[in-house]
């Protein structure tokens, strides 16, 4: 009885005609993505998580970053997120200004994380810190900084890129809700990987 | 969809809470806790704060749970295991790791 009922049901997904998902392939598409960008931030938070644990002993964070500006940092990629997530629900209801005025402040937001990633690097770089070596004893550390920081400023400078595109097509009149809403499932992404690289490599 | 769409109201009320959040992750930063708890207070509130991302600003709430099992599935469990396994390898195999490789 359960196993007709079940290859019935199997075989209505099969024949076609339905989406799974629900969603269009645009959108979809962009999960995928995240997906696969989750994966590889993962395995760089792995590469350090293994390099640390192996070293046994790790610089303290508190004493090379200043946590109260990581603590800001983080104030405005949260931030910047909120406007996203109001831009979003501005283009469902099509109200056209809120979404150029939320989508201009979250270019603001990831703006000013850039800037002050900026100024962290070159205090970093400044203080002595490079690839392979650096101040603080551990030579990892430094790689780990840059190459996981890196990868993540990479993907704001992309991030503001894409929003740059959708607040000039939505002054032009020239935006679609979904549209809106792709590029936001990006930047809400670009804010998640923070999440982790802050809880990981800035407070543990 | 309608109720939450206008207003920004939820959205702030989010944003409030991932602030509180992140200020209690400082402070368990900070705290002078074992290794371990620490690492697991800290790893739940980033959770939570994926959470609240993923659901609330990222809609998935909304969407169907096929998308839902197809995207957190691939996130999470295989970064989680990504994470075990190796770690716990690092912890016995990687001893003497040079760097740079010589």
């Amino acid at each position: 009885m359960n196993q007709s009922a079940a290859s019935q049901a199997t075989e209505s997904v099969w024949s076609g005609g339905v989406a799974p998902f629900d969603t269009s392939w645009q959108k979809l598409m962009m999960w995928i993505f995240i997906v696969t960008d989750a994966l590889l931030f993962g395995g760089l938070l792995v590469g350090y998580g293994v390099m640390r644990v192996a070293n046994g002993s790790w610089p303290d964070q508190s004493e090379v970053f200043h946590m109260d500006f990581i603590a800001l940092m983080t104030f405005t990629l949260i931030t910047s997120s909120l406007f996203m997530a109001s831009a979003v629900g501005a283009a469902k209801v099509g109200r056209k200004p809120h979404v150029t005025m939320y989508v201009w402040l979250t270019i603001l937001g990831g703006l000013s994380f850039l800037g002050m990633q900026v100024y962290e690097w070159s205090t970093i770089i400044g203080e002595g810190a490079r690839l392979t070596t650096n101040p603080w004893g551990i030579p990892q550390f430094g790689a780990s900084f840059f190459i996981i920081t890196g990868f993540h400023g990479m993907h704001v400078i992309t991030g503001v890129t894409i929003l740059l595109v959708v607040a000039i097509r939505s002054a032009l009149g020239r935006y679609s809700a979904e549209g809106v809403e792709i590029a936001g499932l990006y930047w809400h992404f670009v804010d998640l990987v923070w999440v982790f690289i802050f809880g990981f490599f800035y407070l543990i | 969809m309608s109720s939450e769409s206008h207003g920004y109201g939820l959205y702030w009320m989010i944003w409030g809470v991932m602030l509180v959040l992140t200020f209690v992750m400082i402070f368990i930063g900070e705290a002078n806790l074992g290794y371990v708890p620490k690492a697991t207070l800290l790893l739940l509130g980033a959770a939570a704060k994926a959470y609240l991302i993923i659901f609330y600003f990222m809609h998935m709430r909304t969407e169907k749970p096929t998308l839902a099992m197809t995207v957190l599935v691939g996130m999470f469990l295989v970064g989680a295991l990504m994470f075990a396994l190796p770690a716990y390898d690092g912890s016995n195999v990687f001893q003497h790791l040079t760097f740079p490789p010589k």
